[in-house]
């Protein structure tokens, strides 16, 4: 029988939501001698154990691997400066150090400018997930970022104006030509880039291997590896913690490797590989701006 | 039931916030199943909330220095992944269709062997989206009305109305399981 048919009571209401909130005991004694409370609580509880005999969905295996896998680098935060340990004079300083820096927060947050777009096959327009885009001003990496997987889509932020280059980059693609963008400040600029395929690469050829270090020696992680050959891009990688990207290249003879870092000039590295097969390693220094 | 994961919110916040990338695998590594999970029971589509626990956790990444720590990382987490399943429901125009064309299991098919199973994400798929992301976050994920209310962007008192009218349309509608 449903509570419906039962005489109706003025509780009910509260009861059920006691029991939502997990709080079932705040009314115990009122259900134990309602019989509108107890069925209503009742067709709740029967509800939830059919709702949870459901069994849990799974990601597919390697869902973590490739939510890394289309990371940035991740980049810690300026260190703190010494003179915050100033105890005397550190209200006075950090008051006027604040009043500056909202100020010119104020004036640039006023002057940038974004850009944001999609990646997309020339033929169909569809969009690629998970391809990259890298934004230049004159040599230097000002940023790389990987487009969304659901639509293909890209933002960058916090521009300086002036005149950017973007280059998208995917595997399986005609290597591209840059397209300008300018960036006008308090303004969104909109650039659709497009791509176009080429045969799919075959699963073999020649691992290379890219250790990418800056002028200092330090690894670069999340610089990005491209592997162009025979005017094809055929693999892409984001270097490691350690500064190494693995890339594949599917045929011997003449290639280049582009590698773009944040706040690095971008930097190539040109070799010719021997029929052989046998993997080789590529160092590769970046110079930071 | 709540995940075991809640306590490594404060721990691994302010880490996370200075840019260590171990923590950030550690928060996907706990969170990236129950966020797949919530999105997978929104959009009954398990390559979509493939993509969109990835998205979730690439804003993450982007977002990771802004984190209110207050709030809580699951609490956001959740938010996120919320917004994404309402906005990939809303471009696709699922919330008419499921609401046009969804009906309570008969009980012929359930006796055809139909599994409960089967049922339960029909059923939650003919609910409107804000009713179910309300009935997930109460049933599979343990949120309290409050930490409903602030996920997805309702008062608490509003929160409990959609939980009741879920409940309500998701006994008619597993009204032959539920008997």
């Amino acid at each position: 029988m449903s509570s419906t048919e039962r005489a109706p009571c003025a509780l009910t209401h509260d009861v059920l939501d006691a029991w939502l909130d997990g709080r079932p005991g705040r009314h115990a004694a009122h259900v134990g001698g309602c019989a509108a409370c107890a069925a209503a609580i009742g067709g709740y509880e029967r509800l939830s154990a059919v709702l949870r005999s459901d069994p849990s969905p799974e990601p597919p295996a390697g869902a973590c691997a490739a939510v890394l896998g289309a990371l940035p680098a991740l980049k810690p935060l300026p260190p703190a400066h010494g003179w915050v340990a100033t105890r005397v004079l550190a209200p006075a300083v950090a008051l006027c150090v604040l009043a500056v820096a909202f100020g010119s927060w104020l004036v640039v947050s006023q002057t940038k400018g974004a850009v944001s777009g999609g990646v997309h096959w020339r033929a169909g327009h569809q969009p690629i997930p998970d391809a990259w885009v890298v934004l230049l001003q004159g040599e230097e990496v000002v940023a790389v970022t990987s487009t969304s997987a659901l639509r293909g889509g890209f933002r960058f932020e916090d521009l300086r104006p002036g005149r950017y280059d973007a280059l998208p980059f995917s595997a399986c693609s005609v290597l591209p030509a840059p397209v300008s963008v300018q960036i006008e400040p308090n303004h969104t600029a909109r650039l659709p880039l497009f791509l176009d395929s080429c045969a799919p690469v075959p699963p073999t050829g020649t691992p290379v291997h890219v250790q990418i270090a800056d002028d200092r020696g330090a690894p670069v992680e999340g610089a990005l590896t491209v592997l162009v050959q025979g005017g094809r891009v055929p693999s892409i990688a984001s270097a490691n913690a350690q500064g190494r990207s693995a890339l594949l290249a599917p045929e011997a003879g003449p290639l280049t490797v582009w590698c773009y870092a944040p706040g690095y000039d971008r930097a190539s590295l040109d070799t010719t590989l021997p029929p052989s097969g046998t993997p080789i390693r590529l160092d590769l220094k970046l110079r930071r701006r | 039931m709540r995940e075991s994961a809640a306590g490594v919110d404060a721990a691994v916040l302010g880490r996370l916030r200075e840019g260590d990338r171990s923590a950030f695998e550690t928060v996907l590594r706990v969170y990236h199943p129950v966020i797949f999970r919530f999105a997978a029971r929104m959009l009954g589509d398990p390559e979509t909330a493939s993509d969109i626990a990835q998205q979730t956790f690439l804003r993450l990444h982007a977002s990771r220095r802004r984190i209110d720590p207050r709030r809580g990382l699951r609490s956001w987490l959740f938010t996120v992944a919320q917004n994404l399943c309402t906005s990939h429901l809303r471009r696709r125009g699922l919330e008419a269709r499921a609401l046009g064309s969804v009906r309570p299991p008969a009980a012929r098919d359930l006796a055809e062997g139909v599994a409960v199973g089967e049922a339960v994400r029909e059923a939650l798929a003919g609910l409107p989206p804000d009713q179910r992301a309300v009935a997930i976050l109460r049933e599979y994920h343990g949120f309290t009305h409050e930490e409903i209310a602030r996920i997805v962007g309702c008062s608490p008192g509003a929160a409990r109305v959609k939980a009741h009218r879920a409940r309500e349309r998701l006994k008619e509608l597993l009204r032959d399981v539920l008997d």
